[in-house]
């Protein structure tokens, strides 16, 4: 059994609807001897927020990566609105609706709040080649408002921060930029609870104005199934489960994963015993 | 800038005791804190050592304060101050360019080839810059999109230069044209309008670093070039997922500080009155722009620094040198003082700088 | 002597002949006026006297009609400051050998006077199989080795510019840097029999001038002429702001003096500046600049040394050859290249290029 597949895998497919604000199928991506994804297919409705779950490894950054145009799937196909969607970068990405939160947050920790806030999305005066200092304060201040996040100042640079206010700083950016969607890499990645709690009302805050859809890769049961509404889990390269978080429980997902480790514990003694026997 | 709001002093205060108030600074307290403020500044720590030693100096030499040492003075820090503000900007971005001593060598002598070639002063010296654009178009080429350390790739391009110099010119030295000459009958220097302008004019030199100074700054604090090369200095990755272009940032600040280099080269020309092919001069002028640069502030690690500070971190170096050279310092002891004097520096900006960061100031 | 003379004028006729074909530039200008002054007068007498019997047939033919057989023999010339100024007229003096002669050479070793590269270079040169070695001694001992090896290989070894006589070399073609720091020093306490003066060095502990000063230091020690020694650094336009700074801070010096050649021309452009003449201050050193030669015609100096590098690369490769040429009998001597004063007179026609370019004349007129 030199098959690296998981056996009695299940690949699930989307139900395509005509609501879909996102939806990519068979996407595969490989890094040279890397299998990242074999065949991936997801959709997203408008208003949504879709978890993604999956161990390390799995292949979530790198689906995120795909959706939000940082890199190019190897094959298969994405829609966005029912259009073709097939962004050359980021820029063309954000310019469609389309903007990512990393989980590095891509702050700069030496430039201040709202730099980072404008960072490739800067103001200037009239023609001028300078940047407006006070516009760009202004607006950060009313947006950072807007979603009810409190600093009491912009000019610090966001190396000061907290981590969760880092990570808000990095939400505020995305969904000043009017982005119809938002990608989340680990938005509650090394946070304690109360901030980790922030942020999620964050999250509860933005659904509720029902604007922007979301996709959020999460490791926390509980948070997918509080803050979610739907979730998928990523096996070894595919999607093995699509359910609405109504519909299943933390058990549910950790038997999952169990029977995930078990099949591969099983998997990886066969080849032992396999290998013993032509030993002999 | 401390913005918190104050209390007010309890209402039955002991007698003869002090109000205790947050925020805003009364009596004695207030000059100490607008100094610790000083210092905080990046800044801060270099225009101190600078003052300090004008100050030793000025009070054990008496010609030191004095307009005429004034003006020899600017010949030393100067032209270095442009050249290592080019360099700043480049440190902040990230990167290091080991080739500004070749193309300080290089450019006189370009210029020397162009202007013989029957093309007149300036427009020979606008060809010649842009010669050094393109040197430093090919450092920031190789350095951002084929992805060769900045080290490697500009340690290359200043042997590349230097050994062309000495080609070109078959290792002779030449007289800068357009540089004052001398009046044959009675001896006396006769300084054209370009010599004047172009370095070698008493406060030439001390215009153009003022205005190439104030430019850099203002371009690193207000537009949004400063803005794309501090974040790309800062953490490239990041700044490439925000979505600048970093290999075009890259780029464009080595063609600054390769044209600035250049124009170093060509202004120390003709105050020389001379082009010399030899390479010491290259690498000293290379290691003196360095130490202006970190002296000043500025982090060889990136995302961090001030053109400002290069520019007292060359008054400094310079106050230096023209100190030692009045007092007349044995010759063998120079380089010894001018080591000991880089490293107090360094060691007054590390300590500051720990109190910055605990102060909070931004 | 007429002979001398002629074969003197007659080798300056075949280079300039062959110079003529290529474009007209400050170089090769340079390069003319260093061969003129070095092949007429003195040493050149020396070279002409080697070559007397050939001096003739020289003009019809080349030198294999003379020596009989025409190989290209390939020397090397070690140096310990490969890039630096002062030798590039001896570059010019090797080149010129070769062009008369039909030999090649390479010009190798260290640029910052590392002997531990210099002796490597000089033991490739002996694995090449070059046909002949010369190297600036400029370390007492590290030499020996490879010269017993070479002289050992049947190659023939030179000195020139510093010379170690405890070496085996053959010959010694140069002056000694510290004999002519001497004749400085006395040149100086000529000028400036009582008082301050002040002496500048480059770079301290360069082999190339630390001897000369530390001659200049030795010949003014105990005398009633006090000298300061100061560093001016590595780049031109810094020296000249280090001796402002320096002048500035003692005013009361009577003299400036310097030994290498971008602190003696950053002297005489600090004496122009600060009208010193005026006030009767006396200046000089070495080497000659384009810029040094005009201000030291305009009158902004006393002196400069011409320590006439030319030579120091051209009899070299003249002694190599006729090593060669006459199967080891002949051809080996020691020359010393002599000491050059020029002051504001002499170094007139150093300016006066462009004249005697264009002339039809070849005698030369430096004496």
């Amino acid at each position: 059994m030199a098959d690296k597949a998981v056996p009695k895998e299940t690949i699930v497919q989307p139900k395509a609807s005509d609501d879909d604000v996102l939806r990519v199928e068979h996407i595969a991506k490989s890094f040279g001897p890397v299998t990242a994804l074999r065949d991936v297919s997801l959709h997203l409705k408008k208003g949504e927020v879709l978890g993604l779950l999956g161990d390390n490894g799995a292949g979530k950054s790198t689906l995120i990566k795909t959706i939000c145009g940082f890199q190019k799937q190897d094959s298969g196909e994405m829609w966005l609105k029912g259009e073709p969607y097939a962004p050359k970068s980021v820029e063309q990405a954000r310019a469609l609706g389309v903007d990512v939160v990393y989980q590095d947050l891509a702050l700069i920790d030496e430039l201040s709040v709202y730099q980072n806030m404008f960072l490739c999305r800067e103001e200037r005066v009239g023609r001028l080649p300078f940047l407006a200092t006070r516009q760009m304060k202004r607006e950060a201040r009313k947006a950072l408002d807007d979603i009810g996040i409190n600093l009491p100042r912009l000019d610090v640079p966001v190396a000061r921060l907290s981590g969760g206010q880092r990570q808000s700083i990095a939400v505020a950016r995305g969904v000043y930029s009017d982005a119809d969607i938002l990608l989340l890499d680990e938005p509650l990645a090394a946070m304690g609870a109360k901030e980790g709690a922030m942020i999620l009302e964050l999250i509860a805050r933005l659904k509720e104005e029902g604007k922007l859809s979301m996709i959020m890769i999460l490791h926390n049961y509980v948070h997918v199934l509080e803050s979610c509404d739907r979730l998928n889990m990523i096996v070894d390269g595919v999607i093995a489960l699509d359910k609405p978080t109504a519909e299943t429980s933390v058990e549910e997902l950790t038997e999952i994963v169990v029977d995930e480790y078990r099949r591969a514990r099983l998997a990886a003694q066969a080849e032992e015993a396999a290998r013993a026997a032509t030993a002999v | 800038m401390a913005a918190t709001t104050g209390t007010d002093a309890p209402a039955s205060a002991p007698s003869g005791g002090p109000a205790r108030r947050r925020g805003v600074p009364r009596g004695a307290a207030a000059p100490l804190l607008l100094l610790k403020r000083f210092i905080t500044m990046r800044e801060g720590s270099v225009t101190i050592v600078t003052i300090a030693l004008a100050i030793y100096f000025s009070a054990t030499i008496p010609v030191f304060f004095g307009v005429a040492n004034f003006q020899t003075l600017l010949t030393y820090f100067a032209w270095l101050a442009i050249i290592a503000a080019g360099e700043v900007f480049l440190m902040i971005n990230g990167e290091i360019d080991l080739s500004i001593g070749g193309v300080y060598l290089f450019a006189p002598l370009m210029f020397y080839e162009i202007n013989g070639g029957g093309i007149p002063l300036v427009p020979s010296v606008i060809l010649t810059l842009t010669i050094c654009m393109a040197i430093g178009f090919v450092n920031g080429v190789i350095t951002a999109v084929l992805g060769v350390n900045s080290f490697i790739t500009t340690l290359g391009t200043l042997f590349t230069l230097e050994g062309l110099t000495l080609i070109i010119s078959h290792a002779q030295q030449l007289i800068m044209p357009g540089s004052p000459g001398t009046n044959p009958t009675t001896g006396a220097q006769e300084v054209g309008t370009f010599a004047q302008v172009f370095g070698a004019g008493t406060y030439s030199e001390l215009i153009w670093a003022a205005i190439i100074v104030v430019l850099l700054q203002v371009a690193l604090t207000r537009t949004r070039w400063g803005l794309h090369t501090i974040a790309v200095g800062s953490n490239k990755i990041a700044a490439a997922e925000a979505g600048v272009k970093v290999r075009t940032v890259v780029i464009r600040n080595f063609m600054v500080c390769s044209t600035l280099a250049g124009l170093v080269g060509i202004l120390e020309a003709v105050r020389s009155s001379t082009i010399t092919p030899d390479p010491s001069a290259a690498n000293s002028i290379l290691l003196y722009a360095i130490a202006s640069a970190v002296i000043g502030g500025t982090l060889l690690a990136g995302g961090s620094g001030t053109i400002i500070g290069a520019f007292i971190g060359a008054l400094f170096l310079g106050i230096l040198q023209d100190g030692l050279a009045i007092k007349g310092v044995n010759a063998d002891y120079l380089d010894f003082y001018l080591g000991l004097a880089i490293i107090f520096a360094m060691l007054i900006n590390v300590y500051i700088g720990r109190t910055r960061r605990r102060s909070g100031v931004g | 002597m007429s002979v001398h003379d002629d074969f003197g004028n007659e080798a300056i006729e075949r280079l300039e002949w062959s110079d003529s074909k290529q474009d007209q530039s400050p170089q090769t200008k340079a390069r003319a006026v260093t061969r003129r002054a070095a092949l007429v007068g003195g040493a050149g007498a020396l070279a002409a006297f080697m070559l007397s019997p050939a001096a003739q047939a020289l003009a019809a033919s080349g030198p294999g009609s003379i020596f009989g057989s025409q190989k290209k023999y390939h020397f090397v010339f070690v140096n310990h400051v490969t890039t630096n100024p002062f030798f590039t007229p001896t570059i010019n003096g090797i080149q010129d050998a070769c062009n008369l002669l039909g030999c090649s050479y390479q010009w190798t070793g260290s640029e910052t006077s590392n002997v531990g590269q210099m002796v490597t270079a000089f033991n490739a040169a002996i694995t090449a199989g070059a046909d002949g070695i010369a190297v600036p001694l400029i370390d007492p001992t590290a030499f020996n080795a490879p010269t017993t090896k070479a002289l050992g290989k049947g190659i023939p070894v030179l000195s020139y510019n510093a010379d170690e006589p405890s070496n085996g070399r053959l010959a010694y073609i140069g002056q000694d840097l510290f004999v002519s720091g001497q004749q400085m020093g006395a040149h100086i306490k000529a000028l400036v029999p009582s008082g301050n003066v002040a002496l500048f060095i480059a770079t301290p502990g360069s082999a190339n001038i630390q001897p000369r000063i530390d001659g200049a230091k030795a010949a003014l020690k105990g005398s009633a002429t006090k000298f300061t020694v100061t560093a001016t650094g590595a780049a031109l336009p810094q020296e000249l702001s280090t001796i402002q700074s320096f002048w500035q801070g003692h005013t009361s010096y009577k003299g400036l003096f310097a030994v290498d050649g971008g602190s003696t021309q950053s002297v005489f452009q600090t004496i122009q500046k600060y009208n010193l003449r005026g006030k009767g201050i006396k200046g000089g050193g070495y080497d000659l600049t384009p810029i040094t030669q005009k201000l030291l015609a305009a009158g902004q100096g006393d002196f400069t040394i011409d320590q006439q590098p030319y030579l120091q690369g051209f009899i070299p490769t003249l002694e190599l050859f006729l090593y060669h040429a006459s199967d080891h009998l002949s051809g080996i001597a020691d020359v010393d290249t002599g000491l050059k004063f020029l002051d504001k007179t002499t170094v007139k026609p150093y300016n006066n290029t462009k004249s005697r370019y264009e002339g039809t004349s070849t005698k030369a007129g430096v004496s």
